[in-house]
């Protein structure tokens, strides 16, 4: 059989490049030619896109007329006070300064003082950081295995029917609410099976042991809404692999299924993989924030909801912030992991 | 993309082709069990629209469990849940619907337009696009309604914003590789002004994939603003919305969970449906072929 070249070369960048040792930069200048690429294609994007949120934040606190100091103070206020509130907080000065100087001020550090608690804003923020990236990081490590394994199941060529079956059960898994997932478990493990805490409670007032129990059902939740996601986008990219020539003339050479899947499937899978679970970190902070609403879980996405219901525009402002920041750092580090996973993306 | 030029080069005219796109979803099980749930869900919301919603309060005792007179239940303020249920369902289905068709106009006109006139301000929508793609969508819309409080009009609006560059980005890829065939030429050739060429030539030969993505969009709309009603950020009391009463009643959910676990299977149902749907869709447009992989 002749092999005509694979469509799927072009498209997915996987095509073997004998010539790609050539490209690799060698030395102390490649390694700043590496260095400066990544800074262009990767870091400059993400400040951009941290520009960008720290601009909807602020118009959407801000420019939108809302009364800040009637929010906080509440309908009996007087006029005196709305203002005296209003000067203390900045309120009455020109929008674009109140912007620069709040973003300065963000970048320095200094998030101001919460209209609601008067307390400063870093310090309610920071416990929760941490809370919610333990969430995030347990989460996305339980799943990433269980999602890959199941990726590779799905993506062996098979009967009709099993094809159909693994595509409907993913597809409805991947359609049920967050917040579903999260009360139908607290209802079968909490209130019927009585094996873990309903609420995430133990994380505040509990000993070491709460807390730990606290952690199981909102991971589970994100775990299991991570799954179907994780799972297709290596079915596919799996399925990719097996297109190319390679796969075939593994196959024909009479290799065992686990030889061509582990030492010539995935090596070349795993690259778009980790970046497509890199970009599904947009969907992980959803979760996050629905996870931890639905637990009580003291982290930022309850803070950000408390906050919004308080009207306390600093908070928000600052826990949208911080959600920008962590997202785009993970994602800076899942393309550091891809390009060591794959020496030929290192100079893409 | 390669596989959609093969498909709307293959196609006759738009009439008989969206008609056997249509047969061709029916015929995969995965359209049949989508298409079924979804006229089901479809059908009992729109049912529980004509009978009307019963929202007295007190008509049983509070989170009462499911009884002879009120089959699941009674909620926290003894409100009957399953006409609570029934009435519940509009918000649900009517606000992604209205917000993804919104997103539509917007990002598909963009998308569209961008890729016939290409050059600078196709340039200038795309990279657009690619920008607003990388917010994170529930945190971008949380800030907003966090500003601007929440009301329907403010839910349709900032869905319909942070859904049009998904949209936008399909219409626009499809569109590209339709502007490259003979029939779209021939009609500049034969001086047909651009509007003309863009909905007689243009437009027909893009509904496949966008009407995927359409309702892949509202599957996750669903999810979307059933998730904001739950947080309490969305559709607001004393309205009966799926998403709301998960939210009111999950404290009762030990003495009686079918005023949590019945909306919770409505999202869930309505969502699953729309998602099988449009996955069907998108495997028939993209002649899901098995025979090209390496058996192993």
């Amino acid at each position: 059989m002749t092999e005509v070249p694979d469509p799927y070369f072009s498209e997915t960048g996987l095509a073997p490049q004998t010539d790609s040792t050539a490209a690799v930069p060698a030395g102390k200048e490649g390694a700043a030619a590496v260095l400066w690429l990544f800074v262009r294609s990767r870091f400059l994007p993400a400040l951009i896109t941290l520009w960008l949120i720290s601009i909807i934040v602020f118009a959407s606190t801000h420019l939108l007329g809302i009364n800040v100091a009637r929010r906080v103070l509440g309908r009996e206020a007087t006029p005196d006070q709305l203002a005296a509130f209003s000067k203390v907080h900045g309120l009455d000065r020109p929008i674009l300064d109140q912007y620069t100087s709040w973003l300065s001020d963000f970048v320095k550090g200094d998030w101001g003082v919460s209209a609601a608690s008067m307390r400063p804003v870093s310090e309610i923020v920071m416990p929760r950081m941490v809370n919610t990236l333990i969430l995030a990081l347990a989460a996305i490590l339980i799943a990433l295995p269980i999602s890959i394994a199941f990726g590779i199941f799905m993506a062996r060529p098979g009967s009709r029917a099993r094809e159909l079956t693994l595509t409907i059960a993913n597809v409805s898994v991947a359609a049920i609410p967050v917040f579903v997932i999260g009360i139908v478990l607290i209802y079968a493990l909490s209130v019927q099976l009585g094996w873990t805490p309903v609420d995430s409670m133990g994380m505040s007032f509990g000993s070491w042991n709460d807390k730990a129990a606290a952690f199981i059902l909102p991971t589970l939740t994100l775990v299991i809404s991570l799954i179907p996601h994780i799972s297709r986008l290596t079915q596919v990219s799996v399925r990719e692999t097996m297109t190319t020539a390679y796969a075939r003339a593994a196959v024909l050479r009479g290799l065992s299924r686990r030889t061509i899947t582990y030492r010539h499937l995935m090596p070349n899978a795993a690259g778009p993989i980790i970046n497509v679970v890199a970009l599904d970190l947009i969907w992980l902070i959803g979760g996050v924030i629905i996870v931890e609403n639905v637990f009580g879980f003291p982290g930022l996405g309850t803070l950000l909801v408390e906050s919004i219901g308080a009207g306390d525009l600093l908070v928000v402002q600052a826990v949208a912030m911080v959600f920008g920041v962590l997202f785009i750092g993970i994602g800076i580090t899942a393309d550091i992991l891809v390009t060591l996973f794959n020496p030929r993306l290192r100079n893409a | 993309m390669s596989t959609v030029e093969q498909v709307t080069a293959t196609l006759p005219a738009p009439e008989a082709r969206r008609q056997s796109l249509w047969r061709a979803v029916l015929r995969t099980s995965e359209g049949k069990i989508g298409i079924g749930l979804g006229a089901f869900m479809i059908g009992l919301i729109v049912l529980g629209q004509l009978l009307g919603p019963a929202t007295d309060y007190n008509v049983a005792a509070p989170g009462s469990g499911s009884s002879a007179a009120h089959w699941f239940g009674t909620d926290a303020l003894g409100r009957d849940v399953m006409s609570r249920f029934l009435a519940g369902g509009s918000t649900v289905l009517l606000i992604p619907l209205v917000a993804v068709t919104l997103s539509l106009i917007i990002g598909g006109s963009l998308g569209l337009f961008g890729a016939y006139w290409g050059g600078r301000p196709d340039v200038v929508i795309s990279k657009a696009f690619d920008v607003i793609l990388t917010l994170p969508p529930l945190l971008i819309v949380l800030v907003i309604i966090g500003g601007l409080g929440s009301s329907n009009t403010v839910l349709i609006i900032t869905v319909a914003l942070v859904y049009a560059p998904g949209m936008g980005r399909v219409v626009r890829g499809t569109a590209q590789s339709v502007i490259v065939n003979p029939y779209v030429l021939s009609a500049q050739a034969r001086g047909e002004r651009d509007l003309s060429i863009i909905f007689r030539e243009v437009l027909p030969n893009v509904t496949g994939p966008t009407l995927a993505e359409f309702g892949l969009r509202l599957t996750y709309g669903i999810l979307f603003v059933a998730t904001l009603s739950f947080l309490g950020l969305g559709v607001q009391p004393p309205a009966s919305d799926w998403g709301l009463m998960v939210a009111e009643n999950r404290g009762l959910i030990t003495v009686a969970p079918w005023g949590t676990m019945l909306p919770a299977l409505g999202i869930t149902a309505l969502a699953v449906a729309f998602n099988l749907s449009a996955d069907a869709l998108s495997r028939v447009l993209a002649g899901d072929d098995l025979s090209r992989l390496a058996m192993i």
